[in-house]
């Protein structure tokens, strides 16, 4: 009687909870999504820069762990400018709101890029009181740059 | 020396208790259907919570448990420091009080707690336990109360429900 009640219980928790995700897929996706990002990023947002040499490109990995998914390895964008540094630093898939999420990281302070529906990217701009998030192109780049590098 | 005026506003520990397992549960609701929002993604119900990772979730709401332990701890302070009181104004015969009133000429309204807590753990070696537990207990307090702005080495981890012992005990020892 116990194992049937048991057994309904989860029957019934499984049918609430939704079809299983598929956690591996989801990595795999937010991993593509965030090469192809620094893709446009190096190949088209900072071609000219990176071009004539005042910005030097590289790419790093950083281990993620999430709930569900696990230890992972997600690249990082570093931008070089003299002695000053930027990492886009993945921070994960998993998140309120959106389907991931990169720090741009700076001397002077941190933004948010998140991945919205369609795999579009934007910046954050705000949370409180009211949430603002500005599609990520080359003119919302460069805002976010200067909010977190030095003057 | 003048006596301090004791407000008889300070909370008890098992009030704040009370406190803390309603706000508990309200949070936990709140936190499940943040989770809940993630793994069905893209539904924001509250952008102070829009891009942050489980491990953030976390941090945000175990804010209530130091909160909770600070005030634990602080409600604890108050039960040890009226009692210091009552016990100099009362003029009290024993040992304890004896003592107290010694340190008290010393030093007026502005003993420190610490001293205080060494009268108890010399004169009565049966509450040593509790004394020196809520001695460890003062780190976090301290560490809590100053801002956390340096790396604290409080020697074991601290939940709520321990502070909460650690506080009880220590009020019924020294109020018997």
């Amino acid at each position: 009687m116990a194992e049937q009640s048991l057994k309904e219980f989860f029957r019934k928790k499984k049918a609430k909870a939704g079809g299983d995700i598929d956690w591996a897929a989801r990595k795999d996706e937010w991993v593509q999504t965030i090469r192809d990002l620094y893709k446009t990023i190096t190949d088209d947002y900072l071609a000219e820069p990176v071009a004539d040499g005042s910005v030097a490109v590289a790419e790093d990995e950083k281990t993620i762990v999430e709930e569900f998914i696990g230890p992972y390895q997600a690249p990082e964008l570093v931008l070089q400018v003299g002695d000053e540094k930027v990492v886009f630093s993945p921070k994960g898939r998993n998140i309120v709101g959106a389907s991931g999420r990169i720090d741009l990281v700076g001397e002077m302070g941190v933004k948010t890029l998140v991945v919205q529906p369609e795999r579009r990217w934007g910046v954050v701009e705000s949370r409180t009181p009211t949430l603002r998030i500005v599609p990520l192109d080359k003119e919302s780049l460069l805002s976010a740059l200067k909010d977190v590098m030095r003057p | 020396m003048r006596r301090v005026s004791l407000s008889g506003s300070e909370k008890t520990v098992g009030a704040i208790w009370d406190w803390y397992e309603v706000q508990s549960r309200l949070a936990l609701a709140k936190k499940s259907q943040l989770l809940q929002e993630i793994r069905s993604s893209h539904r924001v119900s509250d952008p102070t919570f829009f891009g942050m990772t489980t491990e953030e979730i976390d941090d945000f709401f175990c804010e209530l448990d130091l909160l909770t332990m600070l005030d634990l701890l602080a409600s604890a302070e108050a039960a040890i420091r009226v009692n210091f009181l009552n016990r100099v104004y009362r003029r009290l015969k024993d040992d304890v009080s004896r003592q107290f009133r010694t340190l008290y000429k010393a030093n007026g309204n502005s003993i420190r707690l610490e001293d205080v807590l060494n009268v108890w753990k010399d004169l009565v070696p049966a509450i040593k336990n509790q004394v020196g537990d809520f001695n460890g207990a003062l780190l976090l307090r301290h560490w809590l109360a100053h801002g956390r702005y340096w790396t604290p080495k409080f020697g074991r981890d601290y939940y709520p429900g321990d502070v909460y012992d650690i506080s009880l005990r220590l009020i019924n020892a020294i109020s018997t």
